[in-house]
């Protein structure tokens, strides 16, 4: 109430003294009034009515009212009761008497009350109120409504009559026609009261059709719409306002503050409206922002769902290709499909922090996100997603590294497989060979050694074996895509690898017992060569002497022959059983070779090329010729006996005849002795040891006698030479069988065509030559003469006759 | 919400953090009594029932605090219960209430170390 005073003042003239003032306790007034001066100035009148209009206004809340104001409150009662209603307060309780000092005390109760109050009441007694004082009474009514409906208005921190003037300006601001100074003159147009409500309430009054030419109007219009619409009973006369040269201050006052409560309360009640608008607002508003965090999370929580069964499948096919396929996936997920998500999840953070930072400032608890869908919720399940994508990565990683050395270990595994592979062509076959079976011993010495350099190489190849091994099982350890085919070329590898050590234990072996064989065969083929050599020797021997051609003369040599085969003959078990032996040699060989399966190779005798066989068929000769020999020795014996007795008988004869020749030439007896000759000479007998005469000698003789019978004779003797080494001498024989022997060269007692020629009576300067040293050849051609005899070659040389001249013998 | 800031606000540094700790609350009051503190938040309102108030001279001056998050009442977890009626079982409660609520042992929703105090100040660039 700072300006107080000043505004008092201002009032024009002493004509218009406001009623009496109230201490406020902050200023003094100074003001003057004289009770006496003037009855019922206008301003009391206008006061009057406008206080009456304005307690009542509030009495009517108490369904009550006043007419008089002088009178009306003299009982204190209805002053007690306006108190009540504008202050919202109980007061004390009224007598209900009607005794002056019963009225004294209500007023008393209502000023004390207003006193109560903050206000200091000054010269306003209680009495004079009994007693219907107007200016008493104006003045405690204009001290009730300072109090209560002015002093509390504050605009802008103005307070007061100030502050209500402050509000008038504000709210007419607009309206150009309008100037509030005061609460008098301002006001007495009537526009500023049209202004204020069609501030407030433009469709209560049409603004722009006013003009201040017409204040009874605008005054009116004014205090009729605000009676009817904004419930502001009239509290000014329209004409006191326009009559009076300047309307009461107090009394616009009063009714300008109803305007105030009325519409300050409206615009309470709009501001309310307008708060709680901005309240559901941002209700609505922060519900939009649930909604939004619910969603969000709702969606983000299932994309992690999804996602990470994605990152946290370990199925793999094993392939580099399908990891690298799943390495782009992922890096496709980085790349296109998380990123949003990353920005959705900043989203509902963000959403949340704005939401609950809406809730507190506004005063409001915090926002509950339903369960599963707390900031916890959402911060647990990403951390699970990128430990998730964390894992990933590192198997992922891991998978290739994993295959990559897979790939590498398998590379290895192909590369020794097909080293073994190709080392192991053909060792089976190798070892599955019999051809120990049918080798030489040497061969199978030179066999074992080799077994045991490849026993050797089996031995170092072992470790590889293993290593193959080895690295089949890691490759199925770390789960290698192609485990069957890795397994069964192991299996196989292995399998061989198995049947080769038992077939090399095997061959061993048996090279081991086919060389105890064959050094037992060995040891039988020496044997048998041993003995069959001699043997064979002997048989040759034998088979010689048995086919011996004799030529005996003799019953001696007969005998002595005959002896020599009695001692073979006796030599013949011993022999026998040598062959038997031999022969049972060579039977062990073939029973042992046959018992060990073996053939071939074994079965040839190192040491000698004679065989059994051989032995057996010079065997059986020589059985075979044995009885013949021993039959024609028989023959032999006989002939030679005979020989003796043709001997004997010639030499009867002879010794007869010769003496008898001797003494005459009597041929009588040379035709026996002829035939006996020719007997002998068929017989091959040479020589006579009974008789010196010889039937040369007495065909000599008879030659002297008879030169044809010599004739004759020769004939004879050639033809015994013709015939089967024809009447050479033995020494002659031995010499003819030296060069039959010299042609025979292949030794079989058989003579070839060829040789056979040079038995004949002719032999060939070529022979000779070819046979002899040259010495020899030329000293046997030059002595010797053609052959004159039938179907000779040229250059054929008689043999005989050379014969003859070398024995000093000769045919003539 | 203005928790009752511990610190003196004068401080400019953030609220140091430390952990909301749980504490059992068991309130007793005579027959016209009120309890004496408001009740804000539910689940039909998604947010969480919170102690926004507390009344001078009540049975709940000195047990609960501005602030305080109600867990359970009467044992009913709170996150069930709507406003309607998480305030239907405390009223119906009798003389004793038994609530459990967390506490944020500083100030951390207090914003009272970032609001400004006084007029706006401006300063022109360069000074």
């Amino acid at each position: 109430m700072a300006n107080s005073g000043q505004y008092y003042n201002s009032n024009n003239g002493s004509a218009y003294n406001n009623g009496p003032g109230y201490y406020d306790g902050e200023e003094e007034e100074e003001e003057e009034w004289n009770r006496e001066d003037f009855l019922d100035p206008v301003w009391e009148i206008q006061q009057k009515k406008t206080f009456t209009a304005w307690i009542n206004s509030f009495l009517r809340k108490a369904d009550t009212s006043i007419e008089d104001i002088t009178q009306d409150l003299c009982s204190g009662l209805k002053l007690m009761l306006l108190l009540e209603v504008i202050s919202g307060e109980a007061l004390p309780k009224p007598e209900r008497g009607r005794m002056r000092f019963h009225k004294i005390n209500n007023v008393n109760k209502a000023l004390e009350f207003i006193e109560r109050k903050g206000v200091q009441l000054v010269s306003i007694g209680a009495e004079e109120i009994v007693d219907g004082n107007v200016k008493m009474t104006l003045g405690m009514i204009w001290t009730i409504i300072l109090r209560f409906a002015i002093q509390d208005i504050t605009v802008e921190e103005m307070t007061a009559k100030e502050g209500l003037l402050l509000w008038c300006q504000r709210k007419t601001a607009p309206y150009k026609n309008v100037n509030v100074q005061n609460f008098h003159m301002s006001f007495q147009d009537g526009l500023a009261f049209c202004a204020l409500i069609h501030r407030h309430r433009p469709e209560l009054i049409d603004y722009d059709k006013l003009s201040k030419d017409n204040p009874l109007e605008n005054l009116n219009l004014a205090f009729d719409v605000a009676e009817k619409h904004l419930d502001i009973p009239r509290m000014l006369d329209p004409e006191d306002m326009v009559n009076n040269v300047k309307p009461d201050e107090r009394s616009v006052m009063t009714y300008v503050s109803a305007y105030y409560h009325a519409f300050s309360g409206a615009q309470k009640a709009e501001t309310a409206a307008n708060r709680i608008c901005k309240v559901l607002r941002v209700n609505q508003e922060n519900e939009k922002l649930m909604d939004l965090y619910e969603r969000l999370a709702s969606d983000l929580l299932a994309w992690i769902k999804r996602t990470r069964p994605i990152l946290e499948d370990r199925s793999t096919d094993n392939t580099l290709d399908g990891v690298r396929d799943r390495l782009n996936q992922f890096r496709d997920y980085r790349r296109a499909e998380k990123p949003p998500k990353l920005e959705e999840k900043a989203l509902l953070e963000t959403t949340f922090n704005t939401l609950q930072t809406r809730l507190r400032l506004s005063n409001r608890p915090a926002y509950l996100p339903t369960e599963g869908k707390l900031v916890s919720d959402i911060a647990n399940a990403w951390k699970g997603l990128e430990k998730a994508e964390k894992g990933f990565e590192e198997w992922m990683l891991a998978e290739m590294q994993r295959l990559h050395r897979l790939e590498n270990l398998y590379k290895k595994f192909v590369l020794k497989c097909g080293n073994h592979e190709a080392w192991m062509e053909g060792k089976e076959a190798q070892q599955q060979s019999q051809d120990f079976k049918s080798c030489k011993l040497n061969d199978l010495k030179a066999m074992m050694n080799k077994q045991v350099a490849f026993e050797a190489d089996l031995g170092a190849h072992q470790e590889r074996v293993e290593q193959i091994c080895k690295i089949a099982e890691d490759l199925n350890s770390l789960g290698y895509h192609d485990l069957d085919s890795v397994n069964s070329r192991c299996q196989a590898i292995c399998g061989a690898w198995d049947r080769l050590g038992v077939l090399s234990t095997t061959r061993s072996r048996a090279l081991r017992e086919a060389e105890q064989v064959l050094e037992s065969l060995d040891q039988l083929h020496l044997q048998f060569a041993k003995r069959a050599a001699p043997f064979n020797n002997w048989l040759d021997g034998a088979n010689e002497d048995l086919m011996d051609f004799f030529i005996v003369y003799s019953v001696q040599e007969v005998d002595s022959l005959q002896a020599a085969h009695s001692e073979f003959r006796a030599s013949l078990p011993a022999a026998e059983a040598e062959h038997r032996a031999i022969a049972q040699i060579d039977a062990e060989v073939r029973e042992l070779a046959a018992a060990h399966g073996l053939s071939g190779d074994a079965l040839i005798n190192p040491y000698t090329g004679l065989t059994a066989r051989e032995l057996a068929i010079k065997w059986d000769e020589v059985s075979a010729r044995v009885p013949a020999r021993d039959q024609s020795l028989q023959q032999e014996v006989a002939r030679q006996h005979q020989n003796e007795r043709l001997r004997r008988q010639f030499a009867d004869l002879a010794n007869v005849a010769g003496p008898w020749i001797e003494q005459r030439l009597d041929g009588s007896n040379i035709e026996e002795m002829e035939r006996v000759n020719q007997s002998i000479q068929e017989a091959f007998i040479f020589d006579n040891p009974h008789s010196p005469y010889t039937m040369e000698t007495i065909r000599v003789g008879w030659e002297q006698l008879h030169t044809s019978i010599a004739k004759a004779l020769n004939e004879v003797a050639n033809q015994i030479l013709m015939r089967d080494s024809k009447g050479i001498t033995n020494d002659e024989m031995t010499e003819f069988r030296k060069c039959f022997n010299h042609f025979d060269k292949s030794k079989t007692r058989r003579l070839d065509p060829i040789e056979f020629k040079a038995c004949l009576p002719y032999v060939t300067s070529e022979v000779l030559r070819r046979e002899l040293p040259p010495d020899q050849a030329e000293y046997c051609i030059q002595r010797m003469s053609p052959y004159g005899g039938p179907d000779a070659p040229p250059g054929a040389l008689d043999y005989t006759t050379f014969s003859a001249t070398l024995y000093g013998e000769t045919d003539l | 919400m203005y928790a009752m800031v511990m610190s003196p606000p004068s401080a400019p540094a953030a609220p140091q953090p430390s952990a909301p700790s749980t504490i059992d609350v068991a309130l007793h009051r005579s027959p016209d009594q009120r309890w004496g503190f408001r009740l804000q938040g539910g689940a039909d309102y998604r947010t969480q029932l919170t102690v926004m108030r507390v009344e001078p001279n009540s049975p709940a001056q000195g047990k609960l605090r501005v602030g305080d998050a109600i867990q359970t009442v009467n044992g009913k977890k709170s996150r069930q219960l709507s406003h309607a009626q998480a305030s239907e079982v405390i009223k119906e409660s009798g003389n004793s209430l038994k609530l459990t609520i967390v506490r944020e042992p500083n100030a951390a929703a207090c914003l009272d170390h970032i609001r400004p105090s006084g007029k706006p100040k401006f300063s022109r660039p360069g000074s």
